[in-house]
């Protein structure tokens, strides 16, 4: 009788814990299934990320998740695609952007348009300005703007009216067509393509519909002129002479 | 008298046992540090006014590709700078193609 008893209450217990685990493991399935769900893109922004390696990036990011990214490497955004940059630029990567970009500062002067150079972010908004709408993040090594209402404190919104890429020797694919391809689409009135290999200098200008036409490849000797900054004239081998 | 690294010469009339004697259709030169003033100013003004149709300028450097269409009013026109993952083609040669992926390829 005692022992029956004690089976009775340890069956009846054992029920109860049998119904606690089964609660358990519908609980345990609901938070498995929140976790599963996808979580929505907007919510993605607010988390810092320490580590570029903690990225995935087969995903697409916004100007809002790019604010995030606490941690050290440069990178850029195109349709929402990371590209990571060059961890330093060369001594003679600066060396040239120093080159070009004090003329234009001195030419500049008093004038109504501002040169900036790499780091600098420049947003390409599709439409809405809001940080998480834009997908275009760039870093040009040089740029002008002379509309003052499309600069903040982070730095431009919109297309500068002239951008000017330094090519380092090897892979130029980001340059030559993705940028190329994002300064053509925004707007960008004048592209400059530097290749410090061959000291030669190629711009790019908007046409009527909106499409880039090579204007003119200059090389030692001559002297570089654009459309956007009338008057100014840069010697290139004031550019390229003693570079190294 | 020129030597270009490349040229494609259509017309069989121009070319005796010592060369080819006015200009190719097209001419492809390849820039290497040194020869980037000699290939880009002085050797295209002679290009230019002689009536070479194309004239495609390598960077091995930089790993782009450029080419000089001759106009109407025999000027050359400046086409985009071609890079990897690009394929060039060529007026002179239809039906051509060429992928800058294999012209860079393992080069080292």
């Amino acid at each position: 009788m005692k022992y029956f008893t004690t089976w009775n209450n340890w069956s009846k217990k054992s029920k109860i814990n049998e119904k606690r685990f089964h609660c358990f493991n519908i609980l345990q399935n609901l938070v498995f299934l929140v976790m599963n769900k996808p979580v929505p893109y907007s919510d993605l922004h607010d988390e810092p990320v320490n580590e570029l390696n903690d990225i995935d990036a087969s995903l697409t990011y916004s100007y809002a998740n790019y604010l995030n990214w606490l941690f050290q490497d440069r990178v850029e955004l195109i349709k929402g695609k990371i590209f990571k940059m060059s961890p330093e630029p060369s001594r003679i990567h600066q060396k040239i952007s120093i080159r070009i970009s004090v003329p234009l500062v001195n030419f500049l002067k008093n004038r109504s348009c501002e040169v900036y150079a790499v780091p600098f972010d420049v947003r390409f908004p599709n439409g809405s300005k809001e940080d998480k709408e834009i997908f275009t993040v760039l870093q040009p090594d040089i740029c002008v703007i002379c509309d003052k209402s499309k600069l903040d404190y982070r730095g431009c919104i919109g297309a500068p009216d002239l951008v000017i890429e330094i090519l380092s020797p090897g892979n130029n694919k980001k340059e030559l067509l993705y940028k190329y391809q994002v300064y053509e689409e925004f707007g960008v009135k004048e592209y400059w393509v530097v290749s410090q290999s061959d000291q030669s200098i190629l711009t790019y200008t908007l046409n009527d519909s909106g499409r880039f036409q090579p204007s003119k490849i200059f090389t030692l000797t001559e002297k570089i002129t654009s459309s956007v900054i009338p008057g100014f004239e840069l010697a290139l081998d004031d550019v390229f002479e003693d570079l190294d | 008298m020129l030597q270009p690294d490349f040229c494609v010469i259509c017309d069989k009339s121009k070319l005796d046992y010592r060369g080819c004697i006015g200009a190719p259709d097209l001419v492809i030169e390849i820039l290497s540090p040194g020869n980037t003033i000699m290939e880009l100013l002085h050797k295209y003004k002679v290009y230019e006014e002689s009536g070479v149709k194309e004239y495609w300028v390598v960077s091995q450097s930089d790993q782009s590709i450029l080419i000089y269409t001759l106009n109407d009013l025999w000027k050359f026109q400046l086409s985009k700078l071609f890079t990897l993952s690009e394929k060039v083609s060529s007026s002179v040669l239809p039906g051509f193609e060429l992928s800058l992926d294999e012209v860079f390829h393992d080069l080292e």
